[in-house]
């Protein structure tokens, strides 16, 4: 079942600035406005159960879709149907089906102990007490935050406090999550933390993930499917399996040898870097084999050698590059 | 209903988490009313002595600051315009849009609950301020506590209807303190500093048709001098402008939230 429909979805700014004259210097009152996609005609759809990256370099229009589709920004075109309700026109109905996370946003009050935020929060989505101390106690447990959940949240840590947001966020049960940089300011073991729980309400409550973040950790670990906008448009669409098998082709291979050599020039092999004798060198596999490569060297001249692939986060970084030229 | 008791309820016990800030509150409070005394008894001639300007007497005069004091202390009127422009601006409006609430009623229930916290301390305060600077008032019933309680609430909710109404105007502008201080600054010449008596013949049916006086000179009018006729035309005014500007509030929010701009995305 599709929960999330998007069509030809965009988004305009109108930005005015001040008209310039000839001679460069700008008029006072006489502006012109120009026209900004921060959306521009995207389309996608959504299953339930999923867990979608949603990303892109700042700027690229996924933060303004997530609040399209989450009600809080309307669309300039297009079609949006997120679990079969228009979030332009029913934002409340949906608010009742969905939850979200904003990182470095915050929702509780401050002031007062999580419990008192999540008692409040479930008098906000009319849950019943008894069905609301159950889901309390559900997802403090799930959550592992019964040790802090009654201090006041100002005293908790970023990574506690995360925590309770999510749990705020998902006392209603929603159907789906949107997470929007959830991860930014967490320390590594935070981190790890967060992505492990949003793993789990994925597999234990069925709920789908929308994600985005600029932490490609977050997006490997988290996301089964990613798509990449960039300048307002979708410029990959594909499963992480498909992304990683087509795009990791490259192998970077660092060697140390006892003595310096010539490398022969190979296609598919490039020297990206060499300093004495370690050379560190990218190897095209649709191109070259690693056997071709050992070919280069007398066995008896390594005295080390590394073979890794192309951090992911190099991978994203080039689609980026590639839609910008 | 009972989501926006439950936010003004929240709101309460946020505020009463920092009993510190509604203390000073007082204590400025304090300051504020033994200066305005000092000033009034000084155009009244020293002690009063019955002396009447515009049908006030010296007593009433003081009284009638004391109650229009208690609203400016009671509702910060910018601080509620600034909470929709800061929630614009730092984006943390993304939270408050996709909940099941109306977020104008959001804000006034949340702001009545900060105003009703000040209370709590204010009203002893101004009491007490107001018995030994002046004694008891005149021809006062205890009686009237409760018309009055009801009177006051009723002028709390108008203001926080009318700078929530003009916080919305953030959806456009991003920062509408200003206009918050400018209709400020209309509630202060012509609700605290004279009660409309003291303005020209001309002019005073302007001011008790207005907002200003449902917001504060009419209440502030019932401390001074009760009568049960007063009372009935404080309350329809404040009824009927309550119910117009949480109809402008309400139409402002439905056109705004069409033009929102989340920073940040």
């Amino acid at each position: 079942m599709k929960v999330i429909e998007v069509n030809n979805l965009r988004k305009e700014y109108a930005i005015s600035k001040r008209k310039v004259k000839e001679n460069g210097k700008k008029y006072l009152f006489k502006r012109e406005k120009s026209i900004k996609n921060a959306v521009d005609g995207i389309s996608f759809d959504v299953e339930e159960g999923e867990t979608l990256a949603f990303i892109g370099p700042n700027g690229a229009g996924k933060s303004t879709t997530i609040k399209m589709l989450t009600g809080i920004l309307f669309p300039t075109a297009g079609d949006v149907k997120v679990l079969g309700i228009n979030p332009s026109k029913d934002r409340i109905k949906l608010s009742y089906q969905i939850g979200s996370v904003f990182g470095q946003k915050e929702q509780l009050w401050v002031h007062l102990s999580a419990y008192e935020n999540f008692k409040f929060f479930g008098s906000i989505y009319d849950i019943k007490k008894k069905d609301l101390d159950e889901r309390i106690e559900e997802l403090s447990t799930v959550f592992d935050i019964k040790d802090f959940m009654y201090q006041p949240v100002k005293s908790l840590s970023l990574g506690q406090r995360m925590k309770c947001e999510m749990v705020a966020s998902l006392l209603h049960k929603p159907k789906m999550m949107f997470f929007d940089e959830p991860t930014i300011g967490l320390d590594p073991i935070a981190k790890e933390t967060l992505r492990n729980l949003i793993k789990k309400i994925n597999k234990e409550f069925g709920t789908t993930i929308f994600f985005t973040s600029h932490d490609v950790g977050d997006i490997e670990e988290v996301c089964k499917r990613v798509i990449i906008i960039n300048n307002g448009k979708i410029v990959l669409d594909d499963s992480m399996k498909n992304l990683k098998y087509h795009y990791l082709n490259k192998k970077i291979v660092e060697v140390n040898l006892k003595k310096n050599v010539k490398l022969e020039v190979k296609d598919g092999i490039k020297v990206l870097k060499s300093k004495d004798t370690v050379y560190k060198i990218e190897v095209d596999m649709n191109k070259t084999t690693m056997n071709e490569l050992m070919g280069l060297f007398d066995a008896d001249d390594i005295q080390d050698i590394t073979i890794s692939s192309t951090p992911l986060e190099d991978i994203i970084k080039d689609i980026y590059r590639r839609n910008d030229a | 209903m009972r989501k926006y008791l439950n936010i003004f309820k929240t709101s309460l016990r946020q505020e009463s988490k920092t009993i510190t800030n509604a203390l000073t509150s007082a204590v400025s409070f304090i300051v504020i009313i033994y200066i305005f005394k000092q000033l009034w008894q000084f155009i009244y001639g020293g002690q009063g002595g019955g002396t009447l300007i515009n049908g006030y007497t010296l007593e009433m005069m003081i009284w009638y600051m004391i109650m229009a004091e208690i609203f400016m202390y009671s509702v910060n009127s910018r601080g509620v315009t600034r909470a929709f422009s800061n929630d614009i601006k730092s984006g943390k409006i993304a939270y408050q849009l996709n909940k099941p609430y109306n977020y104008y009623f959001y804000q006034v229930s949340s702001t009545l609950g900060e105003c009703i916290w000040k209370l709590v301390f204010l009203l002893p305060t101004a009491l007490l301020i107001g018995l030994l600077l002046l004694g008891p008032i005149e021809n006062f019933n205890l009686l009237y506590l409760l018309p009055l309680g009801v009177s006051l609430l009723l002028g709390v909710l108008l203001t926080c209807t009318i700078y929530g109404a003009v916080g919305l105007l953030a959806f456009w502008i991003e920062e509408s303190t200003p206009f918050a201080w400018i209709i400020q600054k209309f509630q202060m010449l012509f609700g605290l500093f004279f009660p409309p008596e003291f303005f020209p013949v001309w002019l005073q049916p302007v001011i008790n048709y207005s907002p200003v006086y449902a917001m504060m000179s009419g209440p502030c009018k019932l401390l001074a001098n009760f009568s049960w006729d007063l009372f009935q035309n404080v309350i329809i005014s404040q009824v009927i402008w309550t119910a117009v500007f949480v109809g402008l509030g309400l139409l402002i929010y439905k056109l705004g939230s069409r033009k929102v701009n989340v920073n940040g995305g």
